[in-house]
């Protein structure tokens, strides 16, 4: 295929729409993404601030809880009793069993330990190493304090199995005197912890949920291993109550923070995954457009093609005109546009045949004309000179008649051979009927009468040469009858503004215009008459086309009238053929 | 042209880059953070009230820090959580004391870090403390009035208390003996724990059957009503509640009058009062909210 202007049309209009499609596949997975994100970042700031409210509420129960324990009367009895004894395992045992019972608070694996800073003793209200000698310290950072007493202690809880990690509250136990004689810490455990608040948020595929100290260490998560360390990849300062922002990692790092014990909760979320579902619709949707736009293409050759064939019939016949082949014609059928402009180009094609046809007829016969013109220079010639020898012999033999008639018609014969131009003026040319006249007075006897009425404006008005010597002659043939001694000829002129009009009329027989062009009429009659109306026709049509007419009326016993209706004219170019060519 | 081209590509570029964008929200820190430490939460009153001031610091954007004791006996417990409270740093501390005359120590301290206090349900005697809470002096006239008007002269009443150096208790009883019928005997008057068995025990322990019966709060009351009935002693019980709480008591018929206060109000209120006062750096008036009593012909119960 030629990169033609419809293949570029084509490939335009595709890219275009190609573009389109595009942007607005792209604008609206951006804009899908970016909602998807925002709802997905508050969806996760509301299940996050649920989760650390709840976290709050455990941490202010057991805020609450410590303190209401280490004011009771019955701890307070308890350690009383067991300084008072003999502080055996038993003993110990007992103060264990009264830690469990003053223990109300029970979620996450909670416990609650007391110590004895004077003894170096711990009790736990669990099972597990109930009782314990221990410095100040060693096991449970008794006296560690937070600038917010609601901040919660994270620890690995050495009363418990090693590994296990706390929050913690602790409470110093004053005496009546207001001394410390104990401490109190109330813990739950982190793993408990864990699966009781973030296990069921980290079942979401690229999610990872933790729990943060104020100082960003992780203090609750999946990985235990990761527990006590710091979060890598974090590049925004997690602060304010809640905080979304985008890590160098292309990991968005939520974090909410509790309001009361001030840990917080982070998520660690891979958008990716979160997003995957709709990049792989547009991925779908591309594969799919892409296909759909084959197939517009196909459709679009098959179309452009459908729409291009009267195109290029039309091109193709035009080529054909142009190269002179006037016959050609386009098939076009169809009612639409096309079939309208294919039907107006034959139309044009037949016009433009028909004036060829036309233009070449009027060469031919001008160039004909000009042969004869030729020819008619050169036999009237000798003819001249013989017809003026004879006229000279006649006036050496004083027949003077014989000469004038030879004068009259030698002056016949150079009017009809003219030389000079196709126009003469009127009074030229009634010079010439005058002659013509002056012959066939001779011929019949002078038994006709000619008048003429020449009105002396028209007498300047060029009119074609032997225009009235035809109407004249069949004035004369068909109209004097030499029995008759009032024959009559009558030729006038006159002006009607720019017309020119002129009239020959007998008052002979008349005859039938129809007939006298007709076959079964006398054979010399028809042919003089035929000839002469012939000749003076086709000449005005010739030098005037359709602005110049004549009209022949006859009516037995009455005569004939011809009358010439022409464009005045004085100049003797202006209707000439050579100029009406030249300006064609 | 070049411009035009340039002002195309730029709108282009702009038209493409509306869909993209990095995450980034952030919420901040509440303006003003508020530590209320109240003297218990064990009753419908105090459960409303707590549920107030969660509502109004939820409304209003206040990061609020909501603590009481055990009972309202637990001076102890409440000193080292106010303590606590000015200690984490609040803007402002509204307190409902369990020792309206110890207060004097939490405003000093207050004061020295710039926290404003303020009291709610129970005054500072021993201070002058802007105070949000119900008008005692009040219900202790719609007691009297009470007794009043269904006791005969001669009967005896018993007055069953909360702590003794707590100003709702001092005030109520002050006009409760003002208003009272003088021919009207106070029998006996009881300091103890607002709880139910206290209430059992303060009526048990009667050797006399006591006409009228006036209690602290509801908790109380039923368990002064179980004793009551145990003894067969006919006896006018009123009692103070919040007013949900007090409506169904009557219907249900287990008190014969009910003074009801709005706990969700008052504590609603009192954070509302306690944002006005952070916003405009000036001590707010007392405002005191009304009682009502109710009985069961009031609310048209049987």
């Amino acid at each position: 295929m030629k990169f033609g202007f419809r293949f570029r049309m084509m490939m335009a209009m595709l890219l275009v729409a190609g573009a389109c499609v595009l942007s607005v596949a792209w604008i609206s997975y951006s804009d899908s993404k970016s909602m998807i994100e925002q709802n997905y970042v508050q969806s996760l700031d509301e299940t996050m601030t649920l989760q650390m409210n709840a976290f709050d509420d455990t941490m202010k129960e057991m805020y609450q809880t410590v303190q209401h324990i280490c004011g009771t009367q019955e701890l307070a009895d308890c350690i009383d009793v067991y300084l008072a004894g003999e502080q055996t395992y038993e003993d110990g045992t007992a103060v264990t069993r009264e830690l469990s019972e003053l223990l109300t608070f029970n979620r996450w694996g909670s416990a609650l330990y007391l110590y004895l800073p004077q003894l170096g003793k711990a009790f736990s209200s669990e099972e597990y190493y109930a009782v314990r000698d221990s410095e100040k310290g060693s096991v449970i950072p008794w006296e560690e304090e937070n600038d917010n007493p609601f901040i919660p202690l994270y620890f690995t809880n050495r009363m418990a199995r090693s590994s296990q990690r706390v929050f913690a509250y602790t409470q110093p136990v004053l005496s009546k005197s207001g001394e410390i004689m104990a401490f109190l810490c109330i813990t739950v455990d982190e793993r408990q912890l864990y699966y009781g608040l973030l296990d069921e948020l980290n079942g979401s595929d690229g999610e990872n949920y933790m729990i943060l100290s104020e100082d960003g260490m992780i203090c609750s998560g999946e990985d235990t291993a990761l527990l006590g360390t710091r979060i890598q990849g974090l590049s925004g300062q997690q602060n304010g109550r809640m905080n979304a922002d985008m890590a160098e990692n292309g990991l968005l790092y939520t974090s909410v923070e509790a309001p009361f014990s001030h840990y917080r909760m982070l998520c660690q979320s891979d958008l990716s995954m979160l997003t995957k579902d709709i990049r792989e619709h547009v991925i779908y949707l591309l594969l799919l457009v892409s296909l759909v736009f084959m197939v517009l293409i196909f459709i679009a050759k098959i179309l452009s093609n459908q729409l291009y064939r009267p195109i290029q019939e039309l091109t193709e016949a035009m080529d054909d005109v142009g190269g002179g082949d006037f016959t050609a014609r386009v098939s076009g059928q169809d009612a639409d546009e096309f079939g309208v402009v294919l039907a107006h180009f034959n139309e044009m094609v037949s016009r433009m045949d028909g004036l060829m046809d036309q233009v070449v007829q009027e060469r031919t016969e001008k160039r004909e004309a000009e042969i004869n013109a030729l020819q008619y220079q050169i036999r009237p010639h000798f003819m001249y000179n013989t017809l003026n020898s004879i006229r000279f012999a006649a006036t050496l033999q004083r027949n003077h008649k014989l000469a004038e008639l030879l004068g009259d018609f030698i002056a016949l014969l150079e009017a009809s051979s003219q030389r000079k131009g196709a126009f003469l003026t009127l009074s030229e040319e009634l010079k010439l009927v005058k002659s013509y006249l002056s012959l066939q007075a001779f011929r019949y006897f002078d038994c006709f009468e000619t008048t003429f009425a020449i009105a002396p404006e028209t007498e300047n008005c060029y009119v074609p040469c032997l225009l009235l010597q035809p109407m004249v002659e069949n004035a004369v043939f068909h109209g004097i009858d030499p029995k008759r001694n009032d024959n009559r000829l009558t030729i006038t002129s006159w002006l009607e503004g720019d017309r020119l009009h002129i009239t020959v009329a007998d008052n002979g027989d008349g005859f039938d215009v129809e007939r006298a062009s007709q076959p079964d009429q006398d054979e010399d009659k028809r042919r003089l008459t035929g000839i002469g109306l012939q000749n003076v026709e086709q000449r005005m049509k010739l030098y005037y086309g359709d602005a110049a007419y004549f009209t022949i009326r006859s009516e037995a016993g009455v005569g004939t009238r011809v009358e010439f209706c022409l464009p005045v004219s004085h100049d003797p170019e202006e209707y000439s053929i050579r100029k009406s060519g030249t300006a064609g | 042209m070049r411009q035009q081209r340039i002002a195309g590509a730029l709108a282009l570029l702009a038209l493409f880059l509306s869909g993209c964008g990095s995450i980034e929200m952030h919420r901040d820190q509440p303006a003003y953070s508020v530590g209320v430490v109240l003297k218990a939460g064990n009753s419908p009153y105090w459960r409303d009230m707590a549920s107030g001031i969660e509502q109004a610091a939820a409304d209003h954007g206040i990061d609020m820090t909501l603590l009481y004791p055990k009972g309202e006996q637990e001076e102890a417990e409440q000193e080292r959580m106010i303590s606590d409270v000015l200690d984490s740093g609040v803007d402002l501390l509204m307190v409902a004391p369990c020792n309206s005359y110890d207060t004097k120590w939490f405003i000093q301290k207050a004061e020295k870090q710039g926290t404003r206090v303020l009291t709610v349900d129970t005054r500072a005697m021993d201070a002058e403390l802007p105070y949000i809470g119900s008008d005692n002096t009040l219900f202790g006239k719609l007691a009297a009035d009470y007794f009043n008007e269904q006791l005969e002269p001669g009967d005896s009443i018993l007055l069953l208390y909360g702590p003794e150096n707590q100003s709702s208790i001092i005030e109520r009883d002050q006009t409760l003996r003002e208003y009272l019928n003088p021919k009207i005997t106070i029998q006996g008057v009881r300091h103890t724990e607002l709880s139910e068995q206290n209430g059992y025990a303060a009526v048990h322990e009667l050797e006399e059957p006591v006409d009228g019966i006036y209690c602290q709060n509801v908790v109380l009351g039923r368990g002064a009503v179980e004793a009551l009935m145990e003894k067969g002693w006919e006896s006018k019980v009123i009692s103070v509640d919040t007013r949900s709480d007090a409506v169904q008591i009557l219907k249900d018929g287990a008190m014969d009058a009910m003074i009801a206060q709005d706990g969700f109000e008052i504590g609603y209120q009192s954070v509302e009062i306690a944002l006005e006062t952070l916003q405009s750096g000036e001590e707010p008036k007392d405002v005191l909210f009304d009682g009502e009593l109710l009985t069961s012909q009031s609310i048209g119960g049987d």
